[in-house]
């Protein structure tokens, strides 16, 4: 009985998704393509062995030649990887697939999308000084600070860091890569200010003092004197 | 119950315990029953600022094992009565501090004493930490320069984040800063920090600044708290530094360049 409730019932499927990697075609050039594949896989080897993969062929405005095609596959192949479809512009590439028996993505399915990052409401607010060694971390929130941040210690947060003193530690807004935030202080001293992954030291602070306010312009950070 | 004071710094050689010993003093001819505690394990020297090494028999590690009890442990002071001194071991090594140990401690002589001072170890590890854990308030000692300033600030930072008062959500401890081994010629030189740099670095209320001075050196070789030496300059700011802890409002004295003399400037000094 239970044997044949399960024949019937068949598969169950699960929708997925699976992290892959998008392997980019430059070249029909099965050395040159080779070349490139060992030069990045050899960053970080243990993150490619075994890994699935998808080639995206949009570079090309043709088809590429069933041949061709499959040398590619047997370099990625022989660098441990495992391809398992393609992606490109679908009315030409997609009869390619076929014939190199990989499952079709579409391209803008396949393109890396831009991790949808969650809005910023909360805001954490500390009173006391922020004293050296001391770290502190808004998470999903902004970080407002009535009081001072001493050199060698850290504040952190997701979104924007305000703080309303001496600003003297490091300041690191934007922490899990939000570019639209600033850092904005009424003493500018700092040792390190970063947005998004994107930092300057003091060394190479322009010339000024007092109040400051620190963003992102096109992925270099700036810094304002308001004074 | 006892107010329970850390002389404390972070860097070590600053003056925690030319302090610890002239507050003390200071806090005992004032009347106050006082206790001090040299935390220091391993590298006691209260005891020979308070000239009492030779009268040494149990020490705070034995009374924390339950070697001795306290009364065996404390010394009497033979200068001021209000006075006893609770000598740190010089055998042991500063894990034999613990926690429950030393809040047993406290609290015995919380019974008995208006005042406990902690004269911390240097650093920022256990023996430290232990020193400062039970605190009321933090005299926080800092010579005028950027790495014992920095220091200064981790110690407050772990004061306001380590303490018993910190992590049972009691009002914090009350911090006082301290500067000491003050000179005047070398701050005017910029080769020390000011006074008012320091305040804005640490932002915490000036307690007193304690000149640089050869009487500090006399004293603890003679085995004298500093504070006894009534005419030096340092035992004068360290007395007006014990009335500002009982609450007197005293303007700080020399913070500026002593003017040499007509004597002095005649025949050379
Ligand atoms: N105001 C002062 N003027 C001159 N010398 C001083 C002064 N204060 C302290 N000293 C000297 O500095 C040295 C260190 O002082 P002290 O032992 O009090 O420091 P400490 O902070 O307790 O050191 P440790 O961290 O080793 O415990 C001693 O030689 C002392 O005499
Ligand atoms: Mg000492």
């Amino acid at each position: 009985m239970n044997q044949a409730i399960r024949q019937e019932q068949g598969l169950k499927l699960r929708g997925r998704l699976v992290a892959s990697h998008q392997l980019p075609v430059t070249t029909t050039d099965p050395d040159t393509f080779g070349h490139q594949l060992s030069l990045t896989i050899n960053k970080a080897p243990a993150l490619f062995k075994q890994a699935p993969c998808v080639l995206d062929v949009s570079a090309f405005n043709e088809a590429i030649e069933i041949d061709t095609l499959s040398r590619l596959l047997d370099i990625c192949r022989k660098h441990q990887l495992i391809p398992f479809a393609l992606t490109g512009e679908k009315k030409i590439h997609l009869d390619c697939a076929a014939a190199v028996n990989l499952a079709w993505l579409d391209l803008k399915a396949g393109q890396p999308k831009k991790e949808k990052l969650a809005p910023i409401e909360d805001t954490m607010v500390i009173t006391t000084p922020v004293r050296s060694g001391q770290q502190i971390y808004a998470k999903n929130a902004n970080l407002l600070i009535m009081n001072q941040v001493s050199a060698g210690a850290e504040v952190v947060a997701d979104g924007n860091i305000h703080v309303f003193g001496a600003l003297r530690g490091r300041a690191i807004a934007g922490a899990c890569g939000q570019p639209n935030v600033e850092v904005v202080c009424q003493q500018m001293l700092a040792e390190l200010i970063a947005i998004a992954g994107t930092y300057v030291v003091q060394e190479d602070f322009p010339a000024g003092s007092g109040p400051a306010r620190c963003r992102l312009d096109q992925d270099s950070l700036v810094i304002d004197y308001l004074a | 119950m006892a107010t329970i004071i850390v002389v404390t710094s972070g860097k070590g050689g600053v003056g925690k315990t030319t302090t610890s010993a002239a507050v003390s003093m200071g806090l005992a001819m004032a009347g106050h029953k006082t206790v001090v505690i040299d935390f220091d394990i391993g590298l006691r020297n209260l005891d020979i600022i308070m000239n009492c090494e030779r009268r040494v028999v149990f020490d705070f590690v034995n009374v924390i094992q339950g070697d001795a009890v306290l009364n065996q442990a404390l010394i009497k002071d033979k200068r001021c009565e209000n006075l006893y001194i609770l000598p740190a071991s010089q055998t042991r090594d500063k894990d034999a501090l613990t926690k429950e140990g030393v809040k047993n401690i406290l609290d015995q002589l919380s019974a008995d004493f208006e005042y406990i001072i902690c004269d911390s170890p240097a650093g920022i590890e256990h023996g430290a930490q232990m020193a400062l854990y039970f605190a009321d308030s933090a005299i926080v000692v800092t010579n005028p320069e950027v790495s014992s300033v920095r220091d200064s600030d981790r110690i407050l930072g772990i004061l306001q984040s380590k303490s018993y008062r910190a992590e049972n959500n009691q009002a914090p401890v009350k911090e006082h800063l301290l500067i000491t081994r003050f000179d005047p010629v070398r701050v005017d030189r910029g080769e020390m920090l000011s006074i008012a740099d320091i305040e804005d670095i640490l932002a915490v209320p000036l307690l007193g600044v304690i000149p640089e001075s050869q009487a500090v050196l006399n004293a603890s070789n003679s085995g004298n708290p500093v504070i006894l030496d009534e005419k030096s300059d340092a035992g004068q700011a360290y007395k007006d530094t014990v009335g500002r802890l009982l609450g007197e409002e005293l303007p700080h004295r020399f913070l500026e360049v002593q003017k040499k003399g007509l004597l002095k400037r005649v025949f050379g000094g």
